[in-house]
Parts: C-alpha cells; structure tokens; sequence
C-alpha cells in the first residue's frame, strides 16, 4: 500500500513539474483566430482562381491570375503542415498576396475583384 | 478534464504573481501542505511509551508470576507467592527500597500509576504492585488489565479491584505485620479463587503469555527518523526541479525546431513565387535580356538545391541571402 502512496505522489510531482512546462508546447494556438483568418482568405482566393486561370486579352492580367494561382497552391501547401500561430499567420499573408494580385488583374479588366482588408494579427 | 477547462486553468495559474511568488508555485505549495497534514497531521494509533522501569518488569515476568527488585526488602517471600500464584492470572511485582518519586498533584498516586502502566501491557491479568511510596511505607497497589475482561472471558471487572481487596483485608487484618506482607497476597490469590469460582463455572482463565512490549524511538533513532523526512523532503525538491528543467529542455528544443520548420515554410513560399517568375519569362527578342532570364533560371534551380539540402540555421542564412539577391533580380 506505501508504494502506491509513494507512486502516486511521484507521479503528481512529475505532473507538476512537467505539466506547466510541457502544456503550451504542443498547444502553441492560443487561440484558433490565426487558423480561422488563414483558411477564410484561403477559400477567398480558391473562389477567384480554382477554376484555373481564364484566357484574357489582357497580359498583365493574365500574368497576375497566374501569380495569384501560384499564390493559392502555396497557401494550401503551408495551411496543411501548419501547427504555430506563426505558420497560419504566414499563410495568411500568401494568401492576401494572392487576393491583391487578383484584385490588380480584375482592376485591369474592368471587374469588381476581392476587397483586402487587413485583418488584426496578433503579435 | 475538458480541455477548456485545462486551458482556463492554465491561463490562471499563469496570470501574475500571488504574495510575489508565481501562482503555480502557490497552489503547488498548498497543495503540498494539504497532503501533508493529510499524512502526518492525523494522530496516530501507536501504543503509549512504555518506560525503561515498566519494561524491565515486564521482561521480568515472562516467565514467572513473580517480579522481584534486586534492592527488595524481602517483606514478600517472592517463592511462596510464585508457588501460590501459579498459572492464575495475577501478577505480583515486588519494587526495592527506592521511593517513588513524590506526587506532583496532591491527588496523583504514582504507585497506582506505576501499577496501571503495568497493567496495560500485562492487560490479560491482575496485578499486585508492591512499591516504597515517597513517605517511605512499602506498600501495595492493587488493580486490573483493562482486557481482564474480554469476549472469551466476559466478567464484571469491578469484582476484582476494590471489592476483592476489601474481601482479602478482612482476612488478612490479623495475619499480615509489618516485616511480613506475604498473608497479603496469600488472602488476595484465596479472595479471586473464591470470586472466580462464582464467575469461570467452567475453569478459571490461566494467565497469558506476556507479549514484550514494542521499542519505543530511541533519541538517536528519532534523530534518524528527522534525517530520512529532511531527506525525503529535500528529494521530492530535487525531483521537482530535475523534471522542470528537464521539461524545459525539451520544451525549448521543441521551440527551436518550431522556428526552424517555420523559417523553412517562409522561404519554400518565396521559392514558389520565384519559380513561378523564373517559369513564365515575358517573351523577348533581345539575346541580352535572354540570357538574363536563362541565368536567373539557372540560379533559381541552384538555390532550390541548396535550400532542399539545408538543415542548419547557418545553411538557411546562405539560402536566405541568395534568394534575396534572386528576388532583387527577377523584379528588374
């Protein structure tokens, strides 16, 4: 019976030594904003170009579509290995590349294209 | 637990400072000092201390009815009592010619308590004390082991202290002197042997073996005792902080892989954005323009390979520097 006593005061110990130290490194999202900001601008950018980029008259627009597609993958490819606040963040600011560079090809040809705004970033 | 609930404790304990110490260390405290007055603060069922005087008696009596004092006055004839006694379950302890020491209380008679303290480890029995009192009388005490009375011999215990003295002085008023107690004790065993008879109709209780009574701490041991809690003290600290600091070696090694992996992310997303400059030339007709394009390309696949290769955070400044340089290029 003394070493069951004996384990458990071990264990809460070394759960109270471990558990303040250890709790905010696998949990780094102190809140899920950054992660929401991130996908919302995503799909914002998937909704412009998904569909691939359409023939223009216009190069320079067609050249910013492209740019803004290239955009798009890249923000998907970071978006799936994110795990840090500063990770969605980063693929928050690709995506809001990829918006402007739509909205400057839509400016060119006469469309009303995505509005940026900048949202409130933490840190 | 939910994990709200974890986050909102957490959030908690790391808000400021309590009494100008961290909260978590606080609470741990708290903690610390609830379980252990949990542990300790209880009293604890451990049998009274039995004294050096009490314990040599009782050595003494376990294998004889009969306890005598070397320093004895020899007023008892302690073979006569043994041979009397028997195996009935009365003892007679026979102290020397040193006094008791005086009663502190006008009340407190320290041969009754001598007697009772005896009687608690020999508690099957009766026992009659023979001791000299401050005032220099050697005389008697008279009483019962509180498990004289017990389930397998159930029996009013109050026949056998003052009542069996009163039935045994009434027999004894003429026999005993001064220089000779031993008819005490003679009409004291006939007085139980007549009480007895009435209350065992079935064959009176022997007298049971006498169990030593367990060590009491001596200093030396309370000493050790005090040196193994300082020490079990001192190892949970110890505990404490080895784990913390090991917790926050892992924990900043995990920081820094973090940041690495992140710092990898941003530069593969400036490499994707070049690539697709480097992909998509804008068409031209001048060879120097070209060979600019072509260089840039050949550049851009160089630092990819090199980016792909890196593992340190050195290597990662050489790549950084030279995409920089590639992204100042391709925006000429």
């Amino acid at each position: 019976m003394i070493w069951v006593w004996i384990g458990i005061a071990v264990v809460l110990v070394a759960a109270g030594a471990l558990v303040p130290v250890l709790s905010g490194r696998n949990n780094r999202l102190r809140s899920n904003d950054e992660a929401v900001a991130a996908r919302s601008r995503y799909h914002q950018l998937g909704h412009y170009v998904e569909d691939g980029v359409e023939s223009l008259d216009d190069e320079q627009a067609m050249t910013l579509l492209r740019t803004a597609r290239e955009r798009y993958d890249t923000t998907g490819a970071t978006l799936a290995r994110a795990t840090t606040e500063e990770d969605f963040l980063l693929a928050m600011r690709i995506a809001e590349e990829g918006l402007a560079a739509v909205a400057d090809a839509y400016a060119r040809i006469g469309r009303t294209g995505p509005r940026i705004r900048k949202q409130k970033r933490h840190k | 637990m939910k994990a709200s609930t974890k986050k909102r404790i957490s959030v908690k304990l790391r808000k400021g400072p309590w009494f100008g110490l961290p909260r978590w260390l606080v609470v741990a405290v708290g903690v610390a000092i609830l379980l252990g007055y949990g542990t300790f603060g209880r009293g604890v069922d451990a049998p009274a201390p039995v004294s050096d005087q009490v314990r040599t008696i009782v050595d003494g009596l376990r294998t004889t009815s009969v306890y005598e004092a070397p320093d004895s006055p020899g007023k008892v004839d302690a073979e006569r009592a043994r041979a009397l006694i028997g195996d009935r379950p009365i003892v007679l302890v026979l102290l020397g010619t040193t006094p008791l020491p005086k009663p502190e209380r006008p009340l407190d008679q320290p041969v009754y308590d001598l007697c009772d303290q005896i009687a608690d480890v020999v508690s099957t029995s009766l026992v009659v004390l023979y001791a000299t009192k401050d005032t220099g009388e050697y005389s008697a005490a008279y009483c019962v082991g509180p498990e004289f009375s017990n389930p397998q011999n159930p029996v009013d215990a109050s026949n056998y202290d003052f009542v069996l003295v009163s039935r045994a002085e009434v027999a004894w008023k003429y026999r005993a002197t001064d220089d000779d107690l031993f008819p005490k004790v003679e009409e004291f065993v006939f007085a139980f042997d007549e009480q007895a008879a009435e209350d065992f109709p079935g064959g009176v209780p022997r007298r049971a073996v006498v169990v030593p009574p367990p060590p009491s701490p001596d200093t030396l041991q309370t000493w050790q005792i005090v040196l193994s809690l300082a020490g079990i003290l001192l190892g949970t600290i110890a505990l404490f902080v080895g784990l913390r600091l090991v917790g926050q070696v892992v924990a900043r090694r995990g920081a820094r892989a973090a940041a690495h992996r992140h710092r990898g992310e941003a530069m593969s997303a400036r490499l994707n954005k070049l690539a697709d400059v480097v992909s998509h030339p804008p068409p031209t007709t001048d060879a120097d323009e070209a060979r600019r394009q072509a260089d840039l390309a050949g550049q851009y696949v160089l630092v990819l390979g090199d980016f792909e290769a890196a593992s340190s955070n050195m290597q990662l400044d050489g790549v950084d520097t030279r995409l920089t340089e590639l992204e100042k290029e391709a925006a000429r």
